[in-house]
């Protein structure tokens, strides 16, 4: 169960996040819509605790991650895996070294125990055989899933996507959404994915949050969202993203 | 009114980047001590930092060497010295010169190359993604080009003096006329213990100094490439500042110890 807590957060003068509040059950998919620069990202990178807020809670099956630090911090940051905007993935490194990172840096499994285990990760998102292949020589789609494949290595109970679907070719963007939905269904997981684009919201949440002017406007399950579609695109997402702005 | 603003808003910025710094460098020596898998790292930063830059210095030293041969020789010849030359082309390189050149050869060399990295790691989200694999990037990214600036530069010093020497001993006997025993044996019976320890001390905190600076700055790297380049700018010429500010210093405090 992740329960964020009347969430505030300003850069300068500029108010991302505005007392936004959200539970999360456990074992779904959760999507959050909003416009482009909103704050959606911001909202993910204070899940994990890579950002601090000015003021609220984020509880994690129970504890307050906005006030964990070092070694608690760390220790809770196993349970997660993220998969960035634009893959954040190790351009130093090849796909093989990208996927076992965690489990080097974590684990004593030696380097044949950890190629067995990131060639099945790769064979989840269906990049077998791309093990030695180096990043600046995949797709947009593959670094996508090769970032995904990372995210799933160290098997976290929380998955974070950050527009998933961004940066893809659109004729691989059904085949993103069809694996992250194939992924959910297997790892029963809890996961979070932030996009600006509903139709991909359908394809792959459980339930639809709309991110509005620093708050959670409404959260309804798919059915529902599509029910009301044309209501949440004019009164949600043409309007501007700052919470000061009327 | 806005002249003052603007001067006070730079020292602001000035004394925030020091802060930084400094902060960044006790966590940096926090995280050498805390357990980590980083030897394949440490020795490829080594490589880079050292290895990597034999060439550079090497013709660097040499010409240098060469230099410092010629200007000493035609400064005491008419004084009847140029047999002494051995001895102070020896003492400027091992006291002053190669310090000072393989110092600054590496703030050009790799402090630009490592604040370009960092930088680069920044702005696509690389540095956020180690955090979210439990990994500290200061640990992960600060640590190893620490080291490896601490361990290589005085070997890269080692190296520049031989090759200097070598330059110099090149026009000394070539040039100048002076005996190959004679150069050879001043340049060796010249310098003391001290000053090679002095040297030695000089190019490891130099070291210390380009890898803080240049790392600090690109983990500060925000928004575009546009700033990863102002970063590699500020990196290479904040190291070398500060590498020419220590260099004082030491001179000073190296001769009140003498």
């Amino acid at each position: 169960m992740i329960k964020i807590s009347n969430l505030n957060k300003k850069f300068g003068e500029h108010n991302v996040l505005c007392g936004l509040s959200l539970d999360i059950n456990p074992g779904e998919l959760i999507g959050i819509i909003g416009p482009s620069g909103c704050g959606k990202s911001v909202l993910l990178k204070h899940i994990i605790g890579l950002l601090k807020p000015d003021s609220g809670e984020i509880f994690i099956d129970g504890m307050d991650i906005t006030k964990l630090k070092g070694k608690d911090l760390k220790k809770i940051r196993f349970s997660f895996g993220m998969v960035f905007q634009g893959g954040a993935l190790f351009d130093s490194l090849t796909v093989e070294e990208n996927v076992g990172f965690g489990l080097k840096q974590h684990t004593d499994l030696n380097d044949e125990e950890i190629r067995k285990i990131v060639s099945e990760k790769l064979q989840l998102v269906g990049l077998i055989g791309t093990e030695d292949v180096r990043i600046e020589e995949l797709s947009g789609g593959m670094k996508k899933r090769v970032a995904l494949a990372r995210a799933i290595v160290m098997n976290p109970r929380i998955i974070l996507y950050d527009e998933p679907t961004t940066g893809v070719d659109v004729a691989m963007i059904d085949n993103v959404n069809s694996l992250i939905r194939d992924l959910q269904e297997r790892l029963k997981v809890t996961s979070i994915a932030v996009t600006h684009d509903l139709q991909n919201a359908y394809k792959i949440a459980d339930r639809i949050a709309v991110f509005h002017q620093g708050k959670i406007a409404c959260v309804e399950n798919v059915e529902e969202m599509k029910k009301r579609e044309g209501e949440i695109l004019e009164k949600y997402m043409r309007t501007p993203a700052d919470c000061q702005i009327k | 009114m806005p002249f003052f603003i603007m001067i006070g808003d730079k020292i602001l910025v000035f004394l925030r980047h020091l802060g930084g710094i400094t902060i960044l460098f006790f966590s940096t020596i926090y995280w050498i001590f805390q357990p980590s898998r980083l030897r394949e790292n440490i020795f490829a930063q080594m490589v880079f930092v050292g290895m990597d830059s034999l060439l550079i210095i090497g013709v660097t030293s040499l010409l240098i060497g060469m230099v410092t041969a010629w200007q000493t020789g035609l400064a005491i010849a008419p004084l009847g010295g140029k047999t002494y030359i051995g001895g102070v082309v020896a003492i400027a390189l091992i006291r002053e010169m190669s310090p000072l050149i393989v110092g600054l050869m590496c703030a050009g060399r790799v402090g630009s190359s490592f604040a370009a990295e960092i930088g680069s790691m920044k702005i696509t989200e690389q540095i956020d993604a180690l955090e979210s694999l439990a990994v500290e990037p200061v640990q992960y990214l600060v640590v190893p080009r620490f080291l490896a600036c601490l361990v290589m530069t005085p070997a890269l010093v080692i190296f520049a003096n031989l090759i200097g020497l070598f330059g110099g001993w090149l026009v000394a006997t070539n040039n100048l006329g002076v005996e190959s025993a004679i150069y050879i044996n001043h340049a060796i019976n010249y310098p003391k213990l001290k000053d090679i320890y002095f040297g030695l001390t000089k190019a490891t905190v130099y070291g210390m100094v380009t890898a803080i600076i240049s790392c600090y700055r690109g983990f500060v790297v925000t928004g575009g490439t546009e700033d990863v380049s102002r970063a590699t700018t500020f990196a290479v010429v904040f190291s070398s500042l500060a590498i020419l500010l220590a260099d004082y210093f030491f001179s000073v405090l190296f001769h009140l110890l003498s």
